[in-house]
């Protein structure tokens, strides 16, 4: 597996929320909430995996859709809260 | 006596200018509201819907979805709402079981519909059911029975044979149990509800009815996914009353104040019960709000309440019935059990529903004459009760697995797994989850090891079944513990040790 960060990211949404749907539906900026992929439940998993592999802290004030809502954005939010450049 | 629709009615003529809807950037009064339900009650007048034909409602939590509710009532029609992530094949199989004639849906929901040929589809999207604004109402009169026994939805919820029934509830159920529901989270005009739960779920639903009786303002949101925008909301319009479910209020017990909450009076919780620590967190992060915890099912849409003086008390208990409503906790023999002895939760009053749709054998296995001579619904829930009449909720009496507040039906998982033709035996049972009440677990035998995935399986379920319903663990095993004539047993699996195999 590509050590992508967006890849790694993709990969987690494909496996944990998207195997109903063909992977190619799941573009980098597509919205999870208007593609009906996220919802409470699964925003807890999203966070968890992101606390667990990244090795940070989500702040409740940063579950935004600025920071979650899409692979890209979740990305950018990882990086930013850790520096890597991966 | 009126029916459901007028309950908008009556609320657009006392204070038209009110907000009953607000929506993203979208504001809606109740003479618009009104306006709104009577345009789609015409329009589907116009394609053929009659007096007590079934419409299917497939709409995210949108303005639109609470007019055409409004609108199907209005035309002497039956709701039916359908998730608007239930999988083509489930929606199909509903439209075709309820006979429904119309379907209000957007997105995929339509496009399904629209492509079975059966019905017909009208898009409900933003602004396609917009009125003209040149339209005016041309007033009709409905002929129709009166409202007890006259039916006002058909909601599908699981049944332990794996195949989902249709609730039927009428006119007088929803007017009794909103009317209940009012009075014990004392309404009024001057609330503001705030609601992120789905509208095709029961408990989303019932939002929408005692927003509209008690003439308050109505706020949705799409779903509680970005809690920081909810909080928003909420803080903007002041919201005053929020509908909960387990997995939100641990969302919320993440935070460490919640400055938007301040003006809540009361939340409520129900589908699951609510967690001890939750309780204590809500009670300190939410210092000026009651809060109530509840149980209902769908059938009589809510039993029982805990007053909220009571909370810190009893804080695993869902109370006592609510107004109007008698509950009881019996034997097999159907008479009341003793205090501390477990039991299944009955009810009868005004709110039990007519029956399952087109289901005879299910409706008379859940709604029997008690020793007393009274028609009592058999919930399936077991209960005990304290020495003052509390409930405390035990477990399910069949296989029905709570997740998410829904029910869902083992068989109708192990079902859709069985279609696999790798797949020799599959049993589903409950893991018990914090946050969720339980989740689901499938268990497979298949017939040759190594020729099928978890993600195979995964996959096969998101296509045939609910999201709700599909499996969160998959464990393959080489064989599954059987009676002597060869049937799974299910109970030896539930006591098992987690394992997470995903």
């Amino acid at each position: 597996m590509s050590d992508r960060l967006e890849d790694k990211i993709k990969q987690f949404v494909i496996e944990n929320f998207l195997y109903g749907e063909p992977e190619e539906t799941l573009t980098e900026e597509l919205s999870f909430l208007d593609s009906g992929i996220m919802d409470s439940s699964r925003v807890l998993e999203l966070i968890l995996y992101i606390e667990e592999t990244f090795d940070i802290k989500v702040e409740d004030d940063e579950l935004t859709p600025a920071n979650l809502d899409s692979v890209k954005a979740v990305a950018a939010y990882v990086r930013s809260k850790t520096g890597v450049l991966a | 006596m009126k029916g459901v629709d007028a309950l908008l009615a009556d609320a657009a003529l006392r204070d038209p200018a009110k907000t009953a809807l607000v929506a993203g950037s979208r504001r809606i009064s109740y003479a618009e509201l009104n306006r709104r339900a009577e345009h789609i009650a015409a329009r589907l007048r116009d394609c053929g819907v009659t007096n007590g034909d079934r419409v299917a409602v497939s709409l995210g939590n949108s303005p639109e979805n609470v007019a055409a509710i409004f609108g199907i009532l209005r035309a002497g029609a039956a709701f039916c709402p359908i998730s608007l992530r239930a999988p083509d094949d489930k929606l199909a199989w509903i439209v075709n079981h309820c006979r429904a004639t119309a379907i209000i849906a957007e997105g995929r929901a339509l496009a399904a519909a629209t492509a079975l040929g059966t019905l017909t589809a009208i898009d409900g999207s933003e602004s396609a059911l917009d009125p003209p604004d040149d339209w005016c109402a041309q007033p009709f009169v409905l002929h129709v029975q009166e409202p007890t026994e006259r039916l006002a939805a058909v909601i599908y919820t699981s049944g332990s044979t794996g195949r989902p029934k249709g609730v039927m509830l009428s006119h007088a159920n929803i007017l009794a149990a909103t009317e209940s529901i009012v009075t014990y989270l004392e309404n009024t005009n001057e609330d503001v509800i705030l609601c992120v739960l789905p509208l095709a779920f029961s408990y989303g639903l019932s939002q929408v009815f005692t927003c509209v009786l008690s003439g308050a303002t109505l706020v949705l949101e799409p779903s509680f996914a970005f809690p920081p925008v909810v909080l928003e909301t909420m803080r903007r319009e002041k919201a005053t009353g929020f509908a909960l479910v387990p997995t939100i209020a641990a969302m919320l017990a993440r935070n460490s104040e919640i400055p938007g909450a301040q003006g809540l009076r009361y939340v409520t919780n129900a589908g699951a019960a609510l967690p001890v620590p939750h309780v204590k967190a809500l009670k300190s992060l939410l210092p000026n709000a009651k809060i109530y915890s509840m149980h209902g099912l769908t059938e009589c849409i809510r039993t029982v309440y805990l007053h909220p003086d009571e909370i810190e008390q009893f804080p695993d208990s869902v109370g006592r019935a609510i107004p109007g409503v008698q509950i009881a906790v019996v034997g097999p023999d159907d008479h009341p059990v003793p205090p501390g002895v477990t039991g299944e939760m009955v009810v009868a009053g005004p709110t039990v529903m007519l029956g399952y749709w087109d289901d005879i054998d299910a409706t008379n296995a859940a709604m029997r004459r008690g020793p007393d001579g009274q028609t009592w619904l058999h919930s399936g829930d077991l209960f005990r009760t304290d020495e003052e009449g509390r409930c405390y909720f035990v477990a399910r009496s069949d296989d029905i697995i709570k997740t998410r507040g829904e029910k869902v039906s083992p068989r109708e998982v192990e079902n859709v797994l069985h279609e696999l033709p790798q797949v020799k035996h599959a049993v589903v049972v409950g893991v018990p989850d914090n946050y969720l009440g339980h989740v689901l677990k499938a268990l497979i035998v298949p017939w040759e090891p190594d020729t099928l995935t978890t993600r195979d399986v995964l996959k096969h379920c998101a296509k045939r079944l609910e999201e709700y319903m599909v499996p969160k663990f998959v464990e393959f095993r080489d064989e599954l513990p059987v009676t002597d004539s060869n049937k799974i047993i299910r109970r030896a699996l539930t006591d098992r040790p987690k394992e997470s195999a995903t």
